[in-house]
């Protein structure tokens, strides 16, 4: 036997179609949700400029002496090796005038 | 009469080119090839934070060396060590000793020996009574070592401090210098 | 007039999760979507009139982000309508999957094609109401029509499928 109009198609195809019942949960869940902030896991209250001020100056007071820390220590490595190369410079020239001193006097002593 | 002219120029050329601070490029280049090298440039500022972490001043050893650069304006230092003689030539040399003939500079101390050539110079100031710099170069086979001190210096002064503030005895028994591994790295033998 | 959202959720849960069920085929898919689009409807409430406002909104809400996830997901390819492969025979289906076949080959159509059908059978919709809702000329709501039942005929008359076995399954099972 064929379908011989459409009409019983469509009788057919009512009753398959016929809306299917929600989930008992699915009211409560849709009200339990209107009741959380708007964007999901991110809190509005984030947002707000009293929040976001307040966060910058933690980050700056976190971050500000971490940054002068971090100079401080640079500027004590670049003074302990100006320091150091300032003492071998004095020691080098110090030897090496000591060491022309030294073969002065040898030759003099030679000579005489 | 060409080269005559040419050389005429070059001679009152010289004094121009050479009249300019101390140009250390010529030896620059050397570190490439020496086994050691002690490269210190230390002016102005840098000068002064070096003073400045040399302790207290109630440490008489601070002082003096404090005293001593706080009439500097600046130390440079070019020491080279080599594996073997030829490594460096005399012409890398030679525009230093340029410089050091002119007027300005005079000649104080010179040792020829032994393949050895060292020579100190003072700048003496406009009134003769102090230094205004202190220059040696110093060229062994397999050394090299140039030291250029800007500023008021006393050489007494720098040999008065054997074996403070750390400063090491770099030269060994022979009075040679001895070996120095790295940049401005030196020989932790103390002195007396 | 102030709309009660809970009212408008309790009269058209069914309507609106219904539609991305029968669209999506795809229970938890479905309750997701439709829970969004409530929320998107609270978040709109200031702007609609009144119930029905609301409900036709839902309505039309609900079938443009069902196509929307459809095409985002990518369930199962649709097929277009001039080229359907012919199913090899198949013996008697119990009765209680006839109706779940049926569905699946509404799950088939085009997704077009698909929402036409869901809302024409499933909310009752004329073809003039469908044009609005989708946005499309009332033409091609009937062309959709008329192509998805000749498919589905021919596919269940393929499969042995009667009306007579179909119109006695009517009521019982579900997705």
């Amino acid at each position: 036997m064929n379908w011989n109009t459409d009409e019983e198609l469509e009788q057919v195809l009512r009753g398959s179609l016929r809306r299917s019942a929600a989930p008992p949960d699915f009211a409560p869940k849709v009200l339990a949700k209107t009741r959380q902030p708007a964007g999901g896991s991110r809190m509005p209250w984030l947002r707000r400029p009293f929040t976001l001020a307040l966060a910058a100056a933690l980050m700056a007071v976190a971050i500000i002496p971490a940054v002068v820390l971090d100079h401080q220590r640079r500027e004590a490595a670049r003074g302990l090796k100006a320091k150091q190369d300032l003492l071998t410079a004095l020691a080098i020239t110090r030897d090496q005038l000591q060491h022309a001193r030294n073969e002065v006097r040898k030759n003099t002593r030679i000579i005489q | 009469m060409k080269n005559i002219l040419m050389t005429g120029l070059l001679f009152s050329i010289a004094p121009v080119l050479f009249a300019q601070d101390f140009d250390f490029h010529t030896l620059d280049k050397l570190a490439a090839v020496a086994k050691s090298s002690t490269n210190v440039t230390l002016s102005g500022d840098m000068l002064k934070l070096a003073a400045g972490f040399l302790g207290s001043d109630n440490d008489k050893d601070a002082a003096s060396i404090k005293a001593m650069v706080a009439n500097m304006k600046g130390i440079y230092v070019r020491a080279y060590e080599f594996d073997k003689p030829g490594q460096y030539s005399e012409s890398d040399v030679a525009p230093l000793r340029a410089y050091l003939k002119q007027p300005k500079w005079s000649a104080i101390m010179e040792v020829k020996d032994d393949g050895e050539w060292t020579q100190v110079f003072v700048l003496p100031t406009a009134n003769g009574t102090k230094l205004g710099g202190l220059a040696v170069v110093s060229t062994e086979p397999t050394s090299l070592t140039v030291v250029y001190i800007d500023g008021s210096i006393d050489p007494a002064d720098l040999e008065k401090l054997s074996g403070n503030m750390g400063i090491p005895e770099i030269k060994g028994l022979d009075g040679k210098l001895g070996n120095q591994k790295g940049d401005n790295k030196a020989d932790k033998k103390t002195g007396k | 007039m102030e709309i009660d959202f809970a009212e408008i959720v309790a009269k058209n849960q069914s309507m609106v999760f219904s539609l991305a069920l029968r669209f999506l085929r795809n229970r938890e898919v479905a309750e997701e979507l439709a829970q969004d689009v409530f929320l998107q409807c609270y978040r709109q409430l200031g702007q609609l009139e009144d119930a029905a406002h609301a409900c036709s909104w839902l309505r039309r809400a609900i079938c443009h982000r069902s196509i929307d996830e459809l095409r985002k997901r990518r369930y199962r390819p649709a097929i277009g309508l001039d080229d359907i492969p012919e199913p090899a025979a198949a013996g008697g289906m119990p009765d209680l999957m006839m109706q779940d076949r049926l569905r699946s080959l509404v799950g088939e159509l085009p997704e077009k094609a698909r929402m036409v059908v869901v809302l024409r059978y499933q909310e009752d919709l004329l073809p003039g109401e469908i044009a609005e809702l989708l946005d499309m000329p009332v033409s091609t709501v009937k062309s959709h029509l008329h192509r998805s039942l000749a498919l589905l005929r021919g596919r269940l008359e393929k499969r042995g499928v009667t009306p007579v076995g179909l119109l006695r399954c009517e009521g019982r099972g579900s997705v």
